[in-house]
């Protein structure tokens, strides 16, 4: 019977592990980001972004109907882990989920996402690597980072249809 | 009960020591990870009373192999099995290879995924360079062929290499070879002086949230982000065939990557005095062998290093940039075959019509006077001198008016020995004072046997016509009128200005 207990352990400490471990790495980083941002006097909601860099795979304007034909719906942004047990994000992909296939259609790294203010910080040494990263990881993790990246690769799938 | 204990204590200790790992290092998370397990390891054996402390170890070995690999996945097979010997007292040498095999056959699925994972992550890297580059290639192109105009073109290769939405670099430069002159000069750049003149123009990029196509058409139209770099490389002049890195790359033909600041090179220390450039590369522009230029890239404000990737991902922009050049300079070399006169290099009749025509259209409500001017006994001239002389002649007096003129763009050869100036925006009077300042150059100017024509020197008449005083605003009645008024001029006894004073003709 103790050996189920063992098997019981190993799933709910493992399944724990992997179930909890994004949502409480964006916990921590938009708590550091936070302190981070407090201790430079900047309010996170005020500092501009871009992600201009952002890579397209597919051609605009492209011909893939399931591409050309997604709804906002179905777009899906989400940020990409390297790993499961040591979260790290290293980019936001977004791809196209349709009952048929997943496409993928965009990738924005983490290095590419642009936040003018932290670079300058950090160039002039009011923050160091760390904190410049923890930032940039809460940024670009952040729902109204992806809710944005989201309008940004519509609007260019709408437009450029709308241009052809 | 107990199991409820168990799952609950489980997750309370893994989310807690979850949080407080995440907070630490690298190196601490590991470590954390490895003690959340034993601890986990702990809390069962509290509630079970280490009975399965066996089968336990395999979860250390698993947290032993993930956090630290093979030393960490030996270590707890070590550690776990000292354990069990601890707990039952007796070494079990089939357990510990057993739990020597679990380990193996662990580290080969764990090393597996993660393989699959680094592959995954490397495709993607490569998947993003490469489609980066596709996607600037492909939009470049197509601002390049849907353009004649070199300003436009430069501006595009420019904005490509260094917008975000282009290749990203933080500075380029283009230098222009002119081998008839022996030089190599500054045409045209993009980018900060300085890190801090950068990120202020990141700042305001990013708050604008311009594309790439919009900076390529506000650099068209307002080009104040870069005006004091332009500023600056206009003025770098480099003899071509000096013995400088720029003509060696031009020899080459292939891109060089150099540090500015380590460099013994005139041309490179200059751009490091004037701009503070360090790590650059620089790529030969160039066609069908023919040297147009110089492409130099910078990473000023971030100084993120320009590795070979970097480098391999500008060779062909920097190769359709010069195509496109290549292009650009025949299109102007046959432009200007069809729209300058041979001889004087003055505009011709045609493009005459042309900038007439474009005038009245674009400015039917603006002030436009025309001066038309003739030279005075140019047969006489010929006759007496021969027709070598009258083209010498005429070659000189167009270089005169040239520099007479408020825009020698205006300037044009009308026919013969007639010449014609478009002045936008003059009326009759200010055109007349040109007109005047035309006259007195033509006196103070000694032409070669101009003391041969009748009143001792080469003389001019000139007539001037304006729109405002035409009866009707057509471009014909303003060649006529200001024609009529040559005439005037010519029979009044030559050598002056005569306005057309707005009578009927």
């Amino acid at each position: 019977m103790t050996e189920f207990s063992v098997m019981i352990m190993t799933v709910t400490f493992i399944g724990c592990i992997l179930l909890t471990s994004q949502p409480c790495y964006r916990f921590v980083t938009g708590n550091l980001a936070r302190r981070h941002a407090a201790i430079l006097g900047v309010s996170l909601k005020d500092v501009s972004f871009s992600f201009d860099q952002m890579v397209y795979f597919i051609a605009l304007p492209t011909t893939i109907p399931e591409v050309r034909d997604a709804v906002k719906e179905e777009l899906v942004v989400e940020p990409y882990y390297d790993s499961y047990f040591f979260p790290e994000v290293n980019g936001v992909q977004v791809s196209v989920k349709s009952e048929s296939a997943v496409i993928p259609i965009a990738y924005l790294p983490i290095d590419d996402f642009s936040l003018p203010v932290l670079d300058r910080y950090l160039e002039t040494g009011k923050i160091n690597e760390r904190a410049n990263r923890t930032i940039r990881e809460h940024m670009i993790v952040h729902d109204r980072t992806l809710e944005a990246i989201r309008e940004e690769v519509y609007h260019h799938l709408h437009e450029d249809r709308l241009a052809q | 009960m107990v199991y409820g204990l168990l799952i609950g204590g489980i997750v309370l200790i893994t989310i807690i020591l979850n949080i407080l790992r995440l907070m630490t290092t690298p190196a601490l998370n590991r470590w954390l990870l490895a003690g959340t397990s034993s601890l986990v390891v702990m809390w069962h054996g509290v509630l079970f009373d280490f009975y399965d402390l066996h089968w336990s170890v395999l979860l250390l070995i698993m947290t032993g192999l993930v956090c630290f690999h093979w030393k960490g996945m030996i270590t707890a097979i070590l550690v776990g099995w000292l354990l069990v010997y601890s707990q039952s007292g007796t070494l079990s040498f089939p357990l510990l290879l057993s739990y020597i095999f679990f380990g193996l056959g662990a580290a080969l699925l764990f090393g597996y995924v993660k393989q699959l994972k680094r592959e995954q992550s490397a495709r993607l890297r490569m998947l993003t360079a490469s489609s980066r580059q596709l996607n600037v290639f492909r939009e470049v192109s197509f601002t390049m062929q849907d353009t004649l105009d070199p300003d436009r073109l430069l501006q595009t290769i420019l904005t490509s290499v260094t917008a975000g939405h282009g290749l990203g670099f933080n500075r380029s430069i283009i230098f222009f070879a002119d081998l008839e002159k022996d030089s190599i000069y500054g045409v045209m750049g993009t980018g900060p002086m300085n890190p801090e003149d950068g990120f202020q123009i990141w700042e305001e990029i990013t708050r604008q949230h311009i594309d790439l196509q919009g900076l390529i058409d506000e650099k068209e139209t307002d080009s104040t982000h870069d005006e004091q770099l332009n500023e600056r490389i206009r003025k770098m002049t480099i003899p071509f065939h000096g013995n400088h890195l720029f003509k060696q790359t031009l020899d080459s033909g292939r891109p060089l990557h150099v540090y500015a600041s380590i460099t013994d090179d005139p041309v490179l220390r200059m751009l490091h005095t004037d701009l503070q450039m360090d790590e650059c590369t620089i790529f030969p522009l160039h066609h069908q062998g023919i040297p147009y230029g110089l492409l130099v890239i910078d990473n000023v404000v971030n100084k993120k290093p320009i590795t070979p990737q970097k480098i391999d991902s500008v060779r062909p922009i920097a190769e359709q940039a010069s195509l496109a050049l290549h292009q650009t300079m025949l299109y102007q070399r046959i432009e200007t075959l069809a729209l300058r006169d041979g001889l004087t290099r003055l505009k011709n009749h045609r493009s005459f019509e042309q900038d007439l025509d474009v005038l009245f259209r674009e400015c039917a409500t603006d002030e436009l006077s025309l001066i038309v001017m003739d030279i005075d006994h140019f047969k006489h001239f010929n006759d007496t001198n021969g027709h070598l002389a009258g083209n010498e002649l005429l070659t000189r007096l167009a270089s005169v008016i040239r520099r007479s003129v408020p825009d020698e763009q205006m300037a044009y050869r009308f026919g013969g020995e007639e010449f014609v100036v478009l002045l936008p925006q003059y009326d009759e009077v200010e055109a007349g004072q040109v007109a005047e300042t035309i006259r007195t150059a033509v006196l103070k100017t000694n032409f070669l046997n101009g003391e041969r024509q009748p009143g001792g020197q080469l003389t001019l008449s000139f007539g001037v016509a304006s729109k405002h005083t035409l009866q009707e605003q057509t471009l014909e009645q303003l060649i006529e009128c200001a024609d009529q008024a040559l005439y005037t001029a010519k029979s009044k006894g030559k050598n002056q200005v005569c306005r057309w004073e707005g009578v009927p003709l």
